[in-house]
């Protein structure tokens, strides 16, 4: 018998589990060979010191196992006294997760109609294309068309000048459809633009008047309150 | 004492005059399933230490391992009537305590408390220094530095072998429980359980040479065995 299957059967016969017909080659084993007679006595010894060393709980402990059961109890009594509380928490979270929900599905539907729309027309396009039967033929003056090709995205004063000159003068809601033929998502949000703008030049100029007012008064300020010159006449 | 379920459901007279100490396990957490806390002190009374021990030798901190041990009274109580007398009461409280372990190694594993540049000396094969016994041999090793130099040493054995180590030699559950804990085949509890005495002998192997230890591990037993018989009486 080789010394590693001694040992795993040393290790079985301390737990009484060496089957008899193993245990007469054990002995024979351990009488001839010193070294697992020594691991024999080894797993003797540190199976006692196991034993022997049993840590100590803390002197609280039932106290504490005590308090925390009874929290444990009235927390889960609490929840049936009150299940709606819980079901309250469940509610929002569904009204949270509806609401992302949703948003997601009018982002896509947005998308899609701003995609697939009616769009303004081009000057390529103007009176050319499967548009050309419905959509009345804007007169649209050379000039404007550059400027309208050379502004749209851009800028606001000569854009809004080409939205009006691609409507050929009419007003939106005077159009047929959801927009009006020749109206598109963009030219709404151009004309949002434009009047964003405006909005804050005009917050902007009233800031720089303020600023200015404020400037002359420092200025006035400091004329009144200005020391005499620190130069001293000569021989002080 | 084995009692009859009728007289745990009706409680009968009898009842109220039965020592609980007396009583099995698997009686007492039947009492509990009917609402009896006193049936439930009991039986915390005789496991707290049990399952202390071996959370304690399975996480290393104290804390910890108080945490964990109460933690699984707390599911024996909460969870009293999934308990049937298909097992052991012992091996199902094991059980419990076992999972609770693992789970909390997981979440160690997964969260390293500290991230040191220097990796740790590889010292899974090196034993355990000795007590320092010559300082005053006549006092010998308290029991508390015994069970913190036993506690690093069984650390030191790796987590799947430790498992049945410690549930057999600590705990003492058969080979047949221990693979209803572990869910282990037999042959793998036989043979973890071998490999983790191999290494566990070689992490305490100055220790067994130790004359005073072992002079101070008999007066140990001597005072236990003092304790048991005080305790029957």
């Amino acid at each position: 018998m080789r010394c590693t299957k001694a040992m795993e059967y040393i290790s079985l016969d301390l737990d009484g589990q060496l089957p008899p017909d193993h245990a007469a080659g054990l002995t024979r084993h351990l009488d001839e060979c010193a070294d697992c007679r020594t691991y024999r006595e080894d797993l003797q010894t540190a199976g006692r010191l196991l034993a022997a060393s049993e840590p100590q709980l803390s002197e609280n402990f039932e106290w504490r196992l005590q308090l925390r059961l009874n929290q444990t109890l009235a927390e889960a009594a609490a929840r049936e006294l009150h299940p709606w509380q819980d079901r309250r928490t469940d509610r929002a979270a569904w009204w949270r997760n509806f609401a992302a929900a949703a948003s997601v599905g009018m982002a896509a539907v947005l998308a899609v109609a701003v995609m697939t729309g009616p769009r303004a027309p081009s000057t390529a396009a103007v009176g050319d294309g499967p548009m050309a039967a419905h959509v009345a033929t804007p007169v649209v003056p050379a000039g404007d068309r550059l400027e309208l090709e050379a502004v749209r995205g851009f800028g606001y004063g000569a854009g809004q000048r080409s939205v009006s000159s691609g409507m050929g003068g009419q007003r939106p809601s005077q159009r047929p459809g959801l927009l009006g033929p020749g109206w598109s998502y963009q030219s709404i949000e151009d004309l949002r633009n434009i009047s964003r703008i405006q909005a804050e030049n005009r917050q902007l100029r009233t800031q720089v008047f303020q600023l200015q007012r404020q400037l002359q008064g420092m200025q006035s300020q400091l004329d009144t309150t200005a020391v005499p010159s620190l130069d001293l006449p000569e021989g002080q | 004492m084995n009692l009859s379920r009728d007289e745990f459901v009706h409680g009968s007279p009898l009842q109220a005059r039965v020592d609980l100490r007396e009583i099995r396990d698997e009686d007492l957490i039947v009492m509990v399933q009917n609402g009896q806390r006193k049936a439930f002190d009991e039986l915390v009374a005789r496991y707290k230490g049990r399952l202390f021990s071996f959370i304690l030798r399975m996480v290393k901190d104290p804390t910890l391992a108080e945490e964990l041990t109460q933690e699984t009274l707390i599911r024996v109580y909460l969870h009293a009537d999934k308990y049937r007398e298909i097992a052991r009461f012992s091996t199902w409280v094991f059980t419990i305590a076992t999972n609770l372990v693992r789970n909390k190694m997981r979440q160690r594993s997964r969260r390293p408390l500290l991230l040191s540049l220097n990796p740790a000396p590889e010292d899974d094969e090196m034993p355990l220094d000795p007590p320092d016994l010559r300082q005053d041999p006549t006092e010998g090793i308290h029991r508390e530095e015994l069970a913190a130099i036993m506690a690093a040493a069984t650390a030191k054995i790796p987590e799947k072998y430790r498992v049945p180590f410690l549930l057999r030699e600590v705990e003492q559950l058969s080979y047949e429980e221990i693979q209803q804990v572990t869910g282990l085949k037999l042959g793998t509890v036989r043979s973890r359980i071998n490999r983790a005495r191999n290494r566990f002998r070689q992490a305490i192997k100055p220790m067994l040479r130790n004359e005073t230890l072992l002079a101070e591990l008999e007066r140990i037993e001597a005072r236990a065995a003092e304790e048991d018989n005080e305790d029957k009486d």
